[in-house]
C-alpha cells in the first residue's frame, strides 16, 4: 500500500526501493495505517491532478521531508525550527548549508500539509495541545496547536533555537515564549509595529530599519545556534536555491493569472508557494525544484492545447486572504462550479496588488527583505488593503472576492467585513467572506461550506453575465 | 464618604464641562488604554486626555458585531460597539484617537472607530520587546506624537509644557500609589473596588482636580487606618489584561463571598501607578523610559512573563496575599497562554490561582461566583488547617 502511495508522490521505482523501510517506520510512528494511506491516495488524486508528473514529484518532497523530521529522533541531528509567515527560511536555510548537523523545519506547516491535508489525521495532534494549554474554545490558531501537539506529542525533537515571527500576529510569538517556558526551547523573535497610519503607504523607513536591525540579530542568533557564523555568501546560497524553485514556481503562477483557461488549480499552486516559504532540506530541495520544472514544461504544452481547470471565459475571482492549506477541496470544488481563482491575497504587494514589491535602489539583504515584508498587502492597514484589492480586482479584471478567513487569526478575519464594505462600495462586484480554520480539519470540510459556495459562484456568474 | 460624592458629580457633569471646552477651541483627544500613551504629552499640547476604558456591559460588546466577528475580546468590541450606539457621552467627543498598537484587538478597534466615524487616528507602535532598538522606536514615535498633536491644537508643545505636565501626572500617580499601599493594612481604609473607580475616575476627570481631591482623601483614610485592628478576610490579589470602567462583577463577588481583593495587577491598577517619569533628561526620554523600559511588562508581549511573576510574587508578599484570581476576557489569547504559565509558577510558590474568564456576558455571573465560591471555600480551608 505505501509504495503505490509513494509511486503516486513521485518516487521514482529505485527511490521507493531504498526508502520504503524509512517511510513504514516513521508512518507508524506516526500512527497511518492502511486505511489512513488509501484515504491518503484518494484524497490527493481528488485535489490535485497527480497525472502531471510535475505535480506527483512535488508531492513527494512533502512526504520525503515529513519522514526526515519523524525520524529526526532516532537519527540525530540538531533542528532550528520556524514557522508561517515565511521571513526567516532563507536564514534557516543558510544555517543548514554551513554544517551538516543542522536541520531546518516548519514543522507545524510540514505536519498540517501531510498529516492533516494529506491523510486527514491532523486530530490526535490537535487534541494533544488542547489537552495541554491551548484549550478549545479560545479560538487559539490552529497551526500554532499543531506546533504545540508535537512536542506534547513527543513527535520532533526539541529544537535548539526557535525562529519566532512576529510580523501579523501577538499569538506566534507569545506561544513560542510558553514552549521557551515549558520545554526548555530558546527563541529568537522577529518582530514589528504594525502603526502605519491609513495616509501611510509605501516603504516606511522607520518600519524598514526597525526589521532589517531585526533581521541583522536574528543572523547573528541562528548562526551561533547553528554553531558558526552565517556568511554572506551562505545567505546568497541560500536565496539562490529558493530563487531555483521560485522562478519555475512564478511561471505556473503567471500562466494560472494569464491564460484563459488557467491550466492548473490554483489549489495546487498554493501548495507550491507553501512548499516554496518552507525551508527544505538540501536533497528534498533538489527535488522540489525538478518537480517545478517539470510541471512547468507540462503546463505549457496544455497552455498551447489550451487545456484548463475551467471552461475558456470563465470567471474569475481574487482569493482573499489565503487558501485552506488542509482542505485544496474548497478551490477545487469552486473551479468545478467553473469559477477560477488564480490570486490569492497573500501574493499581492502596495501599491496596486503587483507581485513584487518596490525594493529599487536597496542593496542591503537585510534592507531588501524588511522592504518586501512591509509591502506585502496582508501585513498592512485597512486602507492600504483594500486600496491593493481594489486595483488587483481592476489590474486583473476579476469578477469577485472570496475571502477565506482563518476564524482564529485576529489580525486577519477582524477587517474581513470592514473589506468587505469597501472593496463592494468601490467595484459593486460579488465579496464573501467565509469563516473557517484553514489549518485545522476539524473545522474544514469544503462540503460544508458548499451550499456558501454554490451561492457565491451563481452570485459571480450573474455579476459577470450583467456586463456583457 | 463626601469625596466619593464630589468624584460622582464631577464625572457626571464632565461631558458638559468638554463640550464647553471644546467650544472654546479644546480638542478632546481620546486615547485606548495599555498605560502606553502617555497623557502627560497629550496635556502638554493644551488638548485634553480621555482614556476610553469603558466595558462590562454586553449591549455594546453586542452591537460591535454588526462590524467585526466575535473573535475579537469584548473590550475591544465594547470599545467598538459604544461608538457605534453613540451612547457613551466621552466617546461622542472625541476629536481625534491615539491607539496604543499592542495588539490586534486595540489595532482593529481602531481601524473600525476610523472607518465608520472618519476620525483621525494615531497609531502608537510599541515595540514588542524592551531592549535599545525598541526604546529609540517608541521614543520617536513618542516625538511623531507630539509633532502631530502641536498641529492638530495648533499649540506649542515645550519641554517647559511638557515638564509641567509630567509633574502634575506624577503627583496623581503617587497619589494613587499612597492609598494603596494602605490596602497592606490586614483592615484595608479603602477597597479595592472602591480603589479602582478611583483610578477609572482619574482617566476620565480634570487630573488638576483628581490630585486635589485624593489629596483630601488620603489624609481621611490614613486617619482612620487603625494598625491594630485585625482584619481575618481572606486576601486576594486579581491580576489580568484589563478590568474595565463598570466591569466590576468579579469584585462584587469577592466582597459577596466575605473575602477582600487588596491588590490588583492591571493597567487600570497598580501598572498605570506604580511608576512615576523621571524628571531629568529630555522630557520625551523620560517619557519612554517610564512608559516603555522601566515598568511591569504587558502580558501581550512575548518575553514578558519572568518579568511578571517578580512583580507580581512580590506583590503578593508585601499585601500578604491568600490567593490569585487570574481574571480575562474571552479570546484574548495571549493572556490565556499565559494564564497556564502563571498559575504553573505560582504553584511552585504555593499560590493557587483561579482563573475566570468573562464575555461580558450577564448570564456568567453565576458560574463565576460558584467557582470563587468553590475556590475561596479552599482558600479558608487551607487557612485553617494552618
Amino acid at each position: 500500500m505505501i509504495d503505490k502511495y509513494l509511486e503516486l508522490c513521485g518516487y521514482k521505482p529505485e527511490e521507493i526501493k531504498s526508502q520504503l523501510p524509512r517511510v513504514e517506520k516513521a508512518f507508524t510512528i506516526l500512527g497511518l495505517t492502511d486505511f489512513d494511506v488509501e484515504r491518503g491516495q484518494e484524497r490527493i488524486s481528488g485535489f490535485f491532478d497527480t497525472n502531471l508528473k510535475g505535480v506527483r514529484r512535488i508531492l513527494g518532497v512533502l512526504v520525503r521531508e515529513l519522514v526526515d523530521l519523524t525520524l529526526a529522533k532516532e537519527e540525530g541531528g540538531r533542528w532550528i525550527y520556524s514557522s508561517p509567515p515565511s521571513a526567516c527560511a532563507d536564514i534557516l536555510t543558510a544555517a543548514s548549508l554551513g554544517n551538516k548537523d543542522i536541520h531546518v523545519a516548519f514543522p507545524d506547516l510540514l505536519f498540517v500539509l501531510t498529516m492533516g491535508m494529506m491523510f486527514d489525521k491532523l486530530d490526535p495532534i490537535m487534541e494533544a495541545a488542547e489537552g495541554l494549554y491551548l484549550e478549545p474554545g479560545m479560538a487559539h490558531c490552529s497551526l500554532i496547536q499543531t506546533r504545540l501537539g508535537l512536542y506534547a506529542r513527543n513527535l520532533i525533537p526539541r529544537a535548539v533555537l526557535q525562529v519566532s515571527v512576529g510580523l501579523i500576529c501577538d499569538e506566534n510569538p507569545k506561544a513560542d515564549a510558553s514552549f521557551e517556558e515549558f520545554f526548555g526551547i530558546p527563541v529568537q523573535y522577529l518582530l514589528r509595529s504594525q502603526d502605519k497610519d491609513w495616509e501611510e503607504s509605501g516603504r516606511i523607513q522607520r518600519h524598514i530599519e526597525f526589521l532589517a536591525k531585526n533581521l541583522k540579530r536574528m543572523v547573528e542568533r541562528v548562526g551561533e545556534a547553528a554553531g558558526g557564523e552565517i556568511t554572506d555568501d551562505m545567505l546568497n546560497q541560500a536565496r539562490k536555491m529558493a530563487r531555483d524553485f521560485s522562478k519555475p514556481m512564478r511561471q505556473i503562477l503567471e500562466m494560472g493569472v494569464n491564460c484563459d483557461p488557467p491550466p492548473i488549480s490554483s489549489a495546487f499552486v498554493h501548495l507550491m508557494r507553501a512548499i516554496n516559504g518552507m525551508p527544505l532540506n538540501r536533497h528534498n530541495h533538489e527535488i522540489a525544484v525538478e518537480g517545478a520544472n517539470i510541471l512547468c514544461q507540462e503546463l505549457q504544452e496544455r497552455v498551447n492545447k489550451g487545456e484548463g481547470v475551467v471552461p475558456k471565459g470563465s470567471p474569475r475571482v481574487l482569493h482573499g486572504y489565503v487558501q485552506s492549506y488542509v482542505d485544496p477541496g474548497i478551490v477545487v470544488a469552486l473551479e468545478k462550479m467553473g469559477i477560477s481563482a488564480p490570486i490569492e491575497e497573500v501574493q499581492l504587494y502596495e501599491p496596486d496588488g503587483r507581485f513584487s514589491p518596490d525594493i529599487s535602489g536597496i542593496e542591503d539583504p537585510n534592507y531588501r527583505l524588511a522592504a518586501v515584508l512591509t509591502q506585502a498587502s496582508i501585513f498592512n492597514s485597512l486602507p492600504v488593503k483594500s486600496r491593493v484589492t481594489i486595483e488587483a480586482c481592476r489590474r486583473y479584471k476579476l469578477d469577485g472576492c472570496l475571502w477565506l478567513v482563518h476564524y482564529s487569526c485576529r489580525p486577519i478575519m477582524s477587517d474581513s467585513y470592514m473589506m468587505k464594505d469597501i472593496v463592494q462600495k468601490e467595484l459593486g462586484i460579488p465579496f464573501m467572506v467565509l469563516e473557517t480554520d484553514v489549518y485545522d480539519p476539524r473545522y474544514n470540510r469544503n462540503r460544508q461550506l458548499r451550499p456558501q459556495l454554490e451561492a457565491f459562484a451563481e452570485m459571480v456568474k450573474s455579476y459577470k453575465a450583467s456586463l456583457r | 464618604m463626601q469625596i466619593f460624592e464630589k468624584i460622582t458629580a464631577h464625572l457626571e457633569n464632565r461631558p458638559t464641562e468638554l463640550k464647553r471646552l471644546k467650544e472654546k477651541g479644546r480638542k478632546v483627544i481620546g486615547y485606548f488604554p495599555g498605560d502606553y500613551v502617555p497623557e502627560e504629552i497629550i496635556y502638554a499640547s493644551g488638548a485634553i486626555p480621555v482614556c476610553l476604558c469603558h466595558g462590562g456591559n454586553p449591549r455594546p460588546v453586542g452591537a460591535a458585531l454588526s462590524v467585526t466577528t466575535r473573535f475579537i475580546c469584548p473590550f475591544a468590541r465594547a470599545l467598538i460597539g459604544d461608538r457605534l450606539i453613540g451612547e457613551q457621552p466621552f466617546y461622542n467627543l472625541v476629536d481625534m484617537l491615539v491607539t496604543p498598537v499592542t495588539c490586534q484587538h486595540l489595532r482593529r478597534a481602531a481601524d473600525i472607530w476610523q472607518h465608520h466615524s472618519g476620525l483621525p487616528v494615531f497609531r502608537l507602535g510599541v515595540p514588542m520587546e524592551n531592549n535599545e532598538q525598541g526604546l529609540k522606536y517608541y521614543r520617536d514615535r513618542l516625538n511623531d506624537l507630539n509633532n502631530k498633536l502641536q498641529v492638530f491644537t495648533g499649540q506649542a508643545v515645550t519641554d517647559e509644557s511638557l515638564w509641567k505636565a509630567i509633574e502634575l501626572y506624577n503627583t496623581l500617580r503617587s497619589l494613587l500609589k499612597r492609598i494603596s499601599l494602605l490596602r497592606k493594612n490586614s483592615a484595608p481604609a479603602i477597597s479595592t473596588i472602591d480603589f479602582i473607580k478611583l483610578n477609572h475616575a482619574s482617566f476620565y476627570a480634570d487630573p488638576v482636580f483628581m490630585v486635589d481631591i485624593l489629596s483630601s482623601l488620603i489624609k481621611e483614610l490614613e486617619q482612620s487606618v487603625n494598625k491594630d485592628e485585625k482584619g481575618d478576610n481572606l486576601r486576594l490579589l486579581i491580576t489580568g489584561p484589563n478590568i474595565a470602567f463598570g466591569d466590576y462583577k468579579v469584585l462584587e463577588i469577592a466582597n459577596e463571598l466575605g473575602a477582600q481583593v487588596v491588590a490588583e495587577e492591571f493597567f487600570e491598577g497598580v501598572r498605570y501607578y506604580w511608576g512615576n517619569v523621571e524628571q531629568a533628561g529630555s522630557p520625551v526620554e523620560a517619557l519612554a523610559n517610564r512608559y516603555l523600559a522601566n515598568k511591569v511588562p504587558n502580558g501581550v508581549m512575548p518575553a514578558a512573563a519572568s518579568g511578571r511573576y517578580d512583580f507580581i510574587a512580590g506583590l503578593v508578599k508585601d499585601f500578604k496575599v491568600d490567593g490569585i484570581i487570574w481574571y480575562q476576557l474571552l479570546f484574548c489569547e495571549t493572556y490565556d497562554i499565559e494564564s497556564y504559565y502563571f498559575a504553573h509558577k505560582m504553584k511552585q510558590l504555593g499560590i493557587p490561582v483561579l482563573k475566570i474568564q468573562s464575555d461580558y456576558d450577564v448570564l456568567d455571573r453565576g458560574s463565576i461566583k460558584t467557582r470563587m465560591e468553590a475556590f475561596v471555600e479552599m482558600l479558608n480551608k487551607e487557612r485553617s488547617s494552618d
